[in-house]
């Protein structure tokens, strides 16, 4: 298991909860409108938004477990029930425990129901309203595929499908033209909010900063200007850089073509920190070493370990040249390295420059 | 409305009985999919409920149609001897 | 007067309208017994056999008695709201006797152990029972009388729906169980009783269950208040023995001879039609046999030359304007009727046919919270039965033979 297992597990546990969430929010307002159809009894739909919604409670732990885990944020599991009291990122990663709480509470209360009564019931049940909205807020004052075009897509999505599903529930008769109105108005009003949040907040270049990202985890000395927006991650590498390495090599076995892959990833000390990854494919020669057919190379910040990406441009004994591109600049790496084979282990230095286009 | 439960000789009946409240139903007919047997809706969607006790092959799925009303509109009460 | 009438509640009524004051009510019927025991009250109660003149009639000393069993501080409502619109029976017994309304729930408090007392009116009747209040401040045995407004509808002189009313609450029906006499007023067990039960029964009180039978039958004993109006020269409460003939009764009230019907207990009773009302005796023993009882006591004679269709389509119509609006067999059952009425008697919608009134008619009824989906079902299922022969001719299309000359009186 990569060291980048439990953060990407984190990240997409993240987005299915949100998924699954605005599944059940749209469950739960269509299903006031009486929508049936024979393959889909309204029983079947009042069961869906129940499991979805407990199903939802189990990605979310596994969400929460996957990022206390993973280590790299100092986020503790009481982090995630007692809102605003973590050191990375209070408020949006406190939003996630505001929306996790409600959601335990609604959960909760939904399973009581027979016995706090169906009026009592029904008042709570509007809080769901508010941890929707909430969750996705967190989602993206907090995530890290935030600014990605594919996360804002589905982001976008589910705030349509919600407001799509009120308007549908609103449109209904037996609603008064005032309900109607405050409902209308809400479903424009909050999503121009958060969109005009996102826009000139995690959209932006220095966010992480501005989060409450502690300071050790962002880059230091690097100055952005205020009011681009970038897609790479906020902190860069420097122009020259020496770092330590220290990680693993694995040797795979010889495939039908007789090829072997051997992959070196680890991790640069310094700030910001890297993750390298090396690909090396080609036949094994005797006494040790790979006669080179392919290969390819990451490295960038544990924020965005892809940020550069290349290939080997010169391999000699222990000695690996690496060319790699980013979104505005290149870097070359020359890695020297110790390798322990009976354990996998490889250590060494890298030695860094990075050029912009 | 509903002939009362045919009795097969195979299936007792229970002392239990359905009632609705009508002021709190809505019509949202959850529980005329979940007990076909005792339950029907009139044109308008709202539940027409069998009066008769219910055999005791339908107890839990007249207890799955009490917990599925939205809004708790349906009980099952025990006829009192 | 004629001999059918009698003149026990009706005794007091003034030529000029005005009410009687307080003395003069003293006069003319002595000082209410208030210092009896409650046991005893409630003895006389059950000895004369008194039953609730609002419509249920339901025995009145087994109210009693159930409210006594049911906890402590209960409450007496005394209930003069009369939402049928063609009775009349209760504003004038509260305009013309309001000290015998007042006596009555006085009484009936003793007897239960009650400290409250509400008399429950429309704004209209209000004044009058605000002027008696008034003039008997400290006269209540300890009691506190008050009286309180409801808003004019149909649905809010139903039992809980005055309760839930009096609660705070709109009022509407709520799901009974429990009943007001079990939990009503304030969570307590309140006995709520029609104004004419409660004017009976404070002269049950002085009199003695004894002279209260020397009127009526043994099942249904003393006299009743009925409301007659429609073909008739005068119309108006008339105060009757109960089980005295039907007959003798319209020939006061000056019945048209060729009337061809009469709607019975109010719009929640049924039709009669001319010939059995002939046989018929004042009384629920005496409607029986023809369907019928005497439910509000208010009588609407049809002349001949009224569509009985006609008529009926217009009082469900206002039935289904009138429903609380909470239960949804009602309040959609009612106006889909009432549509299927109009279409009948209009022909507007090509050929006629009530084989859908009548399922209608069977899914409505028992499934609303109250009884006024089942009084307007049991009012037009009565329609059908009594004009099938007008019934016959709209569904085939004939003109209607009456002129549809509207006589039931809609608010």
């Amino acid at each position: 298991m990569s060291s980048h297992t439990l953060w990407f597990a984190s990240r997409g546990a993240g987005v299915v909860s949100l998924l699954l969430l605005t599944a059940v929010v749209v469950l739960g307002v269509a299903g006031v409108t009486r929508w049936r159809s024979t393959r889909w009894p309204r029983f079947v739909l009042a069961g869906l938004h129940r499991n979805l919604t407990l199903l939802a409670l189990v990605v979310i732990a596994l969400h929460v477990t996957t990022t206390v885990a993973d280590g790299y944020a100092p986020i503790s599991f009481l982090n995630a029930v007692l809102p605003f009291t973590s050191r990375y990122r209070p408020i949006w990663l406190g939003l996630g425990s505001v929306a996790f709480d409600l959601l335990l509470a609604l959960t909760v209360t939904s399973l009581l129901r027979a016995r706090i009564g169906y009026r009592t019931w029904r008042v709570l049940h509007w809080l769901a309203y508010a941890a929707w909205p909430i969750a996705l807020v967190h989602g993206l004052g907090t995530g890290t595929d935030a600014r990605l075009t594919w996360m804002q897509l589905v982001t976008a999505s589910c705030i349509g499908s919600v407001a799509a599903s009120i308007l549908w529930r609103v449109g209904a008769d037996r609603v008064t033209p005032a309900q109607r109105a405050a409902a209308t108005f809400t479903v424009i009003a909050v999503p121009l909010v958060i969109g005009g949040w996102y826009l000139s907040g995690p959209a932006k270049h220095g966010w992480a900063a501005r989060a409450g990202t502690p300071k050790t985890l962002l880059a230091s000395g690097t100055t952005t200007t205020a009011g681009r927006v970038a897609a790479t991650q906020p902190v860069d590498f420097p122009r020259v850089f020496t770092r330590s390495f220290s990680g693993h090599i694995r040797e795979s076995s010889q495939d039908v073509n007789g090829q072997v892959l051997v992959s070196i990833t680890g991790r640069t000390s310094g700030t910001p920190a890297g993750v390298l990854w090396i690909r090396l494919q080609g036949e094994p020669i005797d006494g040790g070493g790979v006669s080179m057919t392919a290969s390819g190379a990451s490295y960038g910040p544990p924020s965005a370990p892809s940020a550069y990406v290349g290939k080997i441009v010169g391999l000699e004994g222990t000695r690996i040249a690496l060319q790699l591109a980013g979104q505005s600049s290149t870097v070359t790496l020359v890695v020297d390295l110790q390798v322990n084979p009976a354990a996998g282990t490889a250590t060494g230095t890298v030695r860094g420059r990075r050029i912009n286009q | 409305m509903h002939e009362a439960f045919e009795d097969g000789g195979t299936d007792p009946v229970s002392d239990l009985v359905l009632r609705v409240n009508p002021i709190l139903c809505d019509g949202h007919g959850l529980c005329a999919e979940l007990l076909p047997e005792a339950i029907e809706l009139d044109e308008w969607g709202y539940p027409m409920i069998e009066q008769a006790p219910l055999p005791r092959s339908l107890e839990p799925h007249a207890r799955r149609a009490v917990a599925a009303c939205p809004v708790l509109a349906l009980r099952l009460e025990r006829l009192r001897r | 007067m004629s001999a059918t009438t009698a003149l026990r509640l009706l005794g007091g009524i003034r030529r000029d309208g005005r009410p009687p004051s307080l003395a003069e009510h003293i006069t003319l019927y002595g000082e209410a017994p208030l210092e009896l025991q409650p046991r005893e009250l409630i003895e006389r109660v059950a000895e004369s056999g008194l039953t609730g003149r609002g419509g249920a009639g339901f025995p009145t000393a087994a109210k009693l008695k159930a409210v006594l069993r049911s906890g402590p501080r209960p409450v007496v409502v005394a209930n003069g709201l009369e939402g049928e619109p063609p009775s009349g029976k209760d504003k004038v017994l509260l305009a013309q006797a309001p000290h015998l309304v007042i006596d009555g729930a006085l009484l009936a408090a003793r007897a239960v152990g009650a400290k409250q007392a509400i008399v429950a009116t429309t704004a209209a009747t209000r004044p009058f029972v605000a002027q008696a209040l008034g003039e008997r401040r400290g006269r209540n045995a300890g009691i506190k009388v008050q009286s309180v407004v409801l808003p004019d509808r149909f649905v809010a002189g139903e039992e809980s729906a005055l309760v839930h009313f009096l609660n705070g609450g709109p009022a509407l029906p709520t799901f009974t169980p429990p009943r007001p006499y079990e939990r009503g007023v304030g969570g307590a067990p309140t006995a709520v009783l029609n104004v004419e039960t409660l004017a009976h029964l404070a002269l049950i009180a002085r009199f003695g269950a004894a002279w209260f039978r020397t009127m009526g039958t043994r099942a249904e004993p003393g006299s009743a208040l009925v409301t007659v109006s429609g073909a008739v020269r005068e119309p108006g409460v008339y105060e009757v023995e109960l089980g005295s003939p039907f007959s003798a009764l319209l020939d006061d009230a000056g019945a048209d001879g060729d009337a061809q019907a009469c709607l019975v207990g109010g719009y929640f009773g049924t039709w009669v039609d001319a010939a059995s009302v002939r046989d018929a005796a004042v009384s629920n023993a005496g409607l029986a046999p023809f369907g019928a009882s005497l439910g509000a006591r208010a009588i609407v004679v049809l002349p001949h030359d009224a569509c009985g269709i006609a008529e009926t389509a217009r009082i469900a119509r206002y039935l289904a304007g009138e429903s609380a609006g909470q239960c949804g067999s009602c309040f959609h059952g009612l106006p889909a009727i009432a549509d299927s009425l109009e279409q009948l008697v209009t022909r507007s919608r090509g050929k006629p046919n009530d084989g859908v009134l009548r399922h209608r008619l069977a899914q409505v009824a028992n499934r609303g919270a109250c009884r006024h989906p089942d009084g307007a079902v049991a009012l037009v299922a009565s329609a059908l039965r009594v004009f099938s022969t007008e019934l016959e001719r709209h569904l085939h299309g004939q003109r209607c033979t009456k002129h549809s000359r509207t006589v039931v009186p809609i608010p």
